[in-house]
C-alpha cells in the first residue's frame, strides 16, 4: 500500500495515514489518500465511516491524532483551519452552516473576502467590498440564488441552504473543494440544478466529493474511495469499486424489499382541518386537511419550500396556527403548546436531528422515554451502530448516526402518532434500506406513522397514503400503490 | 433624530452647570465604558464581566501619573488607554481560549486578579484607602467637553469600523466561527483586537471617572462595576451603539432620581426598573426607539 502513495509531484492533495480519534472512538485508522491535481475523487461509506472527520482533519478544523497531510506540496498538518483555507480550499458543511443574520448576499461576500487564496487581515481597505459585492452576486447567480440576494440566510428553506452553501465556497475561488453531501435533501429540479452545477465546475478545480447518491457521484467522480470503520475498504474507478463484493455488502446492504402486510385500518387518529400557518407576514400553509387512521402510514411529498417542514412543525406546536383544527383521537389541540401535544402522544423527529449537547446516546435516549413496547433496547436492536457509540457524546456522532439517534428517541416516547421530517436525509442507501425496514416494521406492528419525504421511493415502499403538498396547499392524495403504478404522473405533480 | 440628540448633547453645559452638568459628564464617561462594552458583548459576541479591571486600571493610571506628573489631562488619557489595552493584549490570549460563560468567569476572574493586586500593593495604589487626585485645570464645562469629545469620536470610529469589512467579519466570527474559519478569516485575531480596542477605550472612561471624582479606589476594579456596564449595555440593546449610550442615560439618571427620593430602598428601586424595562422591552430600550424591522431596512 506505502508503495502506491508514495508522495507524485501532481499531488494536489495526499494523505498520508492518518489517524484521528476522539476520546475513545478511532474515527480515522491510518488512512492514506492522494488525489491528483484536477481530479474529482468521490468518497463513499457508510453512515460513520469518518468521511466527514476526513474533511475535517483535511481542512484543519480538527487535528489528526498522528499521520501527515500536504496540500499542493506544502505540509499542512496541524495548521489552523484559516490558513489551510487561504491555500484555496473551501468546503461545504454537512449541516448547512451558514451566518444566520446575514443576508444571502453578504454571506457570499465574506466568501469572497479571502478568493483565490488571498490574504486578507483586519486592516484591509474600506472598499473592498464593491468588487466583493460584483462577484458575490455572479455566485449566487450560478447556484440559481440571485432574486434571494437580499434575504436573510436563516430563511431560506433547506434546499436553499444547500444551494447558499454552495455558492459560499464558490466564491472562494478555490483550486480545491471539500464538498460533503451537496446534494443531500435536495429534490427534483432543485437536485437537478445543483447537480448539473457541480458537473459542470471547472476542471481545473480539484474537488473531493462525500455524496450517498451512487449514481451522482459515479457520474461526477474519475475515481472512488470508500471509507468502513475509520479505514479505506477500497479505491479505484467507479466501475472497479461498484464490481467490488466487498463495498456491495458494507455499503449498499443486500436483501429484498420488505414484504408489505395488509391490516385493517383503524379509525381517525389525526384529523387536521382547514390549517393556515406561516412566519411573520408570509403565508406558508393554507387551507390544509389531512387525515391519519390509527396504524397507517402517511407520507406528505413534496419539492422543497413548499411547506412540508412547516405542516411537522405546526401540527407539534412550534408555529402558532393562524386558523385550522388539529384534532388527536378526538381532541382538538390548535391551541395548546407543544408539550400538551407530546404528553398526548405526538412525538416528532426533526429535520437536522437536533442532538442535546453534553450528553451520550444512552442518555440522550432515556431523557425522553416513556413506558410502553419501546424501551432502549429495542431501539438499540433496531440501529444496532448506536450499541457501539452508546457512551459517545451524540453530538460528536456523524450525521447519519445523529438521525438514528432522533429516530430512536421519538420512538421511545411510544407515541401514539410518529412524525418524521425527512429521516432519509443523509443515510447511505444500506442505512435508507434499514429505515425502509424499520418504519415497515413499525406500520406491522400497527404504530400510526405521518412522514414528510423528498424520497419518493422510500415513502412509497411504506407509505399507506400519500398527501402531495405543492406551494403550501395539498393538490394530490391518493393511495400509494395507486401512485406506485404511475410514477410519471407522481413525477409530472411533484414537478420532478 | 441622531442630529437632535447631537444639538441636545451640545447644548447642554450652556443650560446646565453644578450638579447637572456633573451628572451629564457622568453619562458621557459611562456611555463610552458601555459602546465598549457593546462592541465586545454584542458585535464579537464575548460577553465580559472584567470590565471593572479596564475602567479601575484607567482610573488608577490616571491618580498616579497625575501623582508623579501633575494632573495633565492629555497625559493621563493616553497613559490609561496605554494601560488597559496592553493588559488587554496580555490577557487576551488567555481569556480568548474560551467562550460563552467560560470567557464570562475568566474575564471576571482576571479583574478580580488586578483587584487583589491592588488591594495588596498599598505603597502604589493607597489600598482600600483610595487615591485621592489633585483637580485638573479645566472647567466643569469644558470637562464635559472632553467626555462628550471622546464619546462622539469612539462611537464615530466603531461605527465606521463596523460597518467595514472588518467589522463585518466580527460579526460574522460571532455567528459561525468554524464557518468564517473556513472561509481564511482568522477568527482568533479579529477577538483579539476587539478585546484590546475595547479595553482601551474603557481604560479612557476610567482616567475620566478618576479626574471626574478627584479620587480612585477598590470600587473602581470591583466586579459590581463590572455588572453595572453589563446591565447598562443589555439595558440599552446588545449590538446597538447607541442603545449602549441611551443605557448609559438611562441607568445613571434612574440613579440619580431614585437617590434623590430614597437612601433606603435605592438598590431595589433600581433593581425593580430594570426588571420592568428588561421585560417589557427584550431587546433593549433602543429597539422601543428603531424597531427592529426599521433598524433592519437602515442596514
Amino acid at each position: 500500500m506505502t508503495a502506491d502513495v508514495a508522495a507524485r509531484s501532481s499531488d494536489a492533495l495526499a494523505v498520508d495515514s492518518v489517524t484521528k480519534r476522539f476520546g475513545g472512538v478511532t474515527a480515522l485508522n491510518a488512512v492514506s489518500l492522494h488525489v491528483a491535481r484536477g481530479e474529482r475523487r468521490a468518497i463513499i461509506g457508510p453512515n460513520g465511516a469518518g468521511k466527514s472527520t476526513l474533511f475535517a482533519v483535511i481542512s484543519g478544523s480538527q487535528r489528526p491524532s498522528a499521520g501527515d497531510i500536504e496540500i499542493g506540496q506544502r505540509r499542512t498538518t496541524g495548521m489552523p483551519a484559516e490558513q489551510v483555507a487561504r491555500l484555496g480550499v473551501a468546503r461545504t458543511f454537512q449541516m448547512s452552516s451558514l451566518f444566520a443574520e446575514n443576508s444571502v448576499l453578504e454571506n457570499v461576500m465574506l466568501g469572497t473576502l479571502t478568493a483565490g487564496g488571498q490574504a486578507w487581515n483586519a486592516a484591509s481597505s474600506f472598499d473592498r467590498l464593491a468588487p466583493s459585492e460584483h462577484d458575490g452576486r455572479r455566485a449566487l447567480a450560478s447556484v440559481g440564488l440571485a432574486d434571494k440576494a437580499d434575504v436573510a440566510a436563516a430563511q431560506l428553506s433547506h434546499g436553499e441552504s444547500r444551494q447558499l452553501e454552495l455558492a459560499v465556497a464558490l466564491a472562494q475561488r478555490p483550486a480545491m473543494l471539500l464538498l460533503d453531501e451537496p446534494l443531500a435533501g435536495l429534490a427534483g429540479p432543485e437536485r437537478e440544478r445543483v447537480g448539473r452545477l457541480l458537473l459542470d465546475l471547472p476542471r481545473d478545480v480539484t474537488i473531493l466529493l462525500i455524496e450517498h447518491d451512487l449514481d451522482f457521484a459515479q457520474n461526477f467522480a474519475d475515481r472512488m474511495t470508500v471509507l468502513d470503520n475509520g479505514e479505506v475498504l477500497a479505491e479505484g474507478t467507479p466501475q472497479q469499486v461498484r464490481a467490488d463484493p466487498v463495498v456491495q455488502t458494507v455499503y449498499l446492504g443486500t436483501g429484498s424489499a420488505p414484504v408489505r402486510r395488509e391490516h385493517a385500518r383503524g379509525e381517525t387518529l389525526l384529523a387536521v382541518r382547514g390549517l393556515a400557518c406561516g412566519y411573520g407576514q408570509a403565508l406558508v400553509l393554507e387551507d390544509v386537511s389531512i387525515g391519519v387512521s390509527r396504524g397507517e402510514v402517511v407520507a406528505i411529498l413534496g419539492r422543497n419550500g413548499m411547506g412540508k417542514s412547516t405542516l411537522l412543525n405546526a401540527l407539534m406546536g412550534f408555529l402558532p396556527l393562524r386558523s385550522g383544527s388539529i384534532e388527536l383521537a378526538g381532541t382538538d389541540l390548535a391551541k395548546t403548546p407543544a408539550l400538551v401535544r407530546a404528553r398526548s402522544g405526538m412525538a416528532l423527529v426533526p429535520q437536522g436531528r437536533r442532538m442535546l449537547a453534553g450528553l451520550t446516546v444512552t442518555e440522550e435516549l432515556a431523557l425522553g422515554a416513556r413506558p410502553g413496547p419501546w424501551n432502549i433496547e429495542r431501539a438499540l436492536a433496531l440501529f444496532p451502530r448506536l450499541r457501539e457509540r452508546a457512551r459517545n457524546e451524540s453530538q460528536t456522532l456523524s450525521g447519519g448516526e445523529q438521525q438514528m439517534v432522533a429516530i430512536a428517541r421519538a420512538l421511545l416516547r411510544n407515541p401514539s402518532l410518529l412524525m418524521m421530517d425527512e429521516p432519509s436525509e443523509g443515510l447511505s442507501p444500506a442505512l435508507i434500506k434499514t429505515l425502509e425496514a424499520a418504519i415497515s416494521s413499525l406500520r406491522d406492528d400497527g404504530e400510526t406513522v405521518l412522514l414528510a419525504e423528498q424520497n419518493v421511493d422510500l415513502a412509497l415502499a411504506v407509505a399507506d397514503r400519500v398527501y402531495i403538498l405543492e406551494r403550501g396547499r395539498v393538490v394530490a392524495h391518493e393511495p400509494a400503490a395507486a401512485l406506485a403504478a404511475n410514477r410519471s404522473r407522481l413525477e409530472r405533480s411533484l414537478g420532478l | 433624530m441622531l442630529a437632535v440628540l447631537g444639538v441636545i448633547a451640545a447644548l447642554v453645559p450652556f443650560a446646565l452647570h453644578g450638579y447637572p452638568l456633573y451628572v451629564a459628564s457622568e453619562v458621557a464617561l459611562y456611555a463610552l465604558a458601555a459602546v465598549a462594552l457593546d462592541l465586545l458583548a454584542g458585535y464579537a459576541g464575548l460577553v465580559s464581566l472584567g470590565q471593572a479591571a479596564f475602567f479601575g486600571i484607567g482610573a488608577y493610571a490616571a491618580a498616579i501619573v497625575s501623582a508623579h506628573a501633575g494632573p495633565n489631562i492629555a497625559l493621563t488619557l493616553a497613559v490609561g488607554f496605554a494601560a488597559a489595552a496592553v493588559f488587554g493584549a496580555v490577557v487576551a490570549p488567555l481569556a480568548l481560549r474560551s467562550a460563552g460563560i467560560f470567557f464570562l468567569m475568566i474575564t471576571l476572574a482576571f479583574a478580580q486578579l488586578v483587584w487583589a493586586t491592588a488591594d495588596k500593593w498599598r505603597s502604589l495604589t493607597g489600598g482600600s484607602d483610595g487615591f485621592v487626585i489633585a483637580k485638573v485645570a479645566l472647567s466643569d464645562t469644558a470637562f464635559y467637553a472632553v467626555c462628550l469629545g471622546l464619546l462622539v469620536v469612539t462611537l464615530l470610529l466603531l461605527a465606521r469600523l463596523l460597518r467595514a469589512p472588518a467589522g463585518r467579519v466580527l460579526d460574522a466570527v460571532r455567528q459561525n466561527e468554524p464557518r468564517a474559519r473556513a472561509l481564511g478569516l482568522a477568527a482568533f485575531w479579529y477577538k483579539y483586537w476587539a478585546f484590546v480596542v475595547a479595553g482601551g477605550i474603557t481604560g479612557l472612561a476610567g482616567v475620566l471617572h478618576a479626574h471626574h471624582r478627584n479620587f480612585a479606589s477598590l470600587a473602581d476594579l470591583s466586579w459590581t462595576n463590572s455588572v453595572l456596564l453589563l446591565v447598562i449595555v443589555l439595558l440599552g440593546g446588545l449590538r446597538s451603539l447607541w442603545g449602549a449610550v441611551a443605557g448609559a442615560a438611562v441607568f445613571v439618571l434612574l440613579q440619580v432620581w431614585i437617590s434623590s427620593i430614597t437612601d433606603r430602598w435605592e438598590n431595589f428601586l433600581i433593581g425593580a426598573v430594570l426588571v420592568a424595562i428588561v421585560l417589557l422591552t427584550r431587546r433593549g430600550l433602543w429597539s422601543i426607539l428603531f424597531p427592529p424591522a426599521a433598524v433592519a431596512a437602515e442596514r
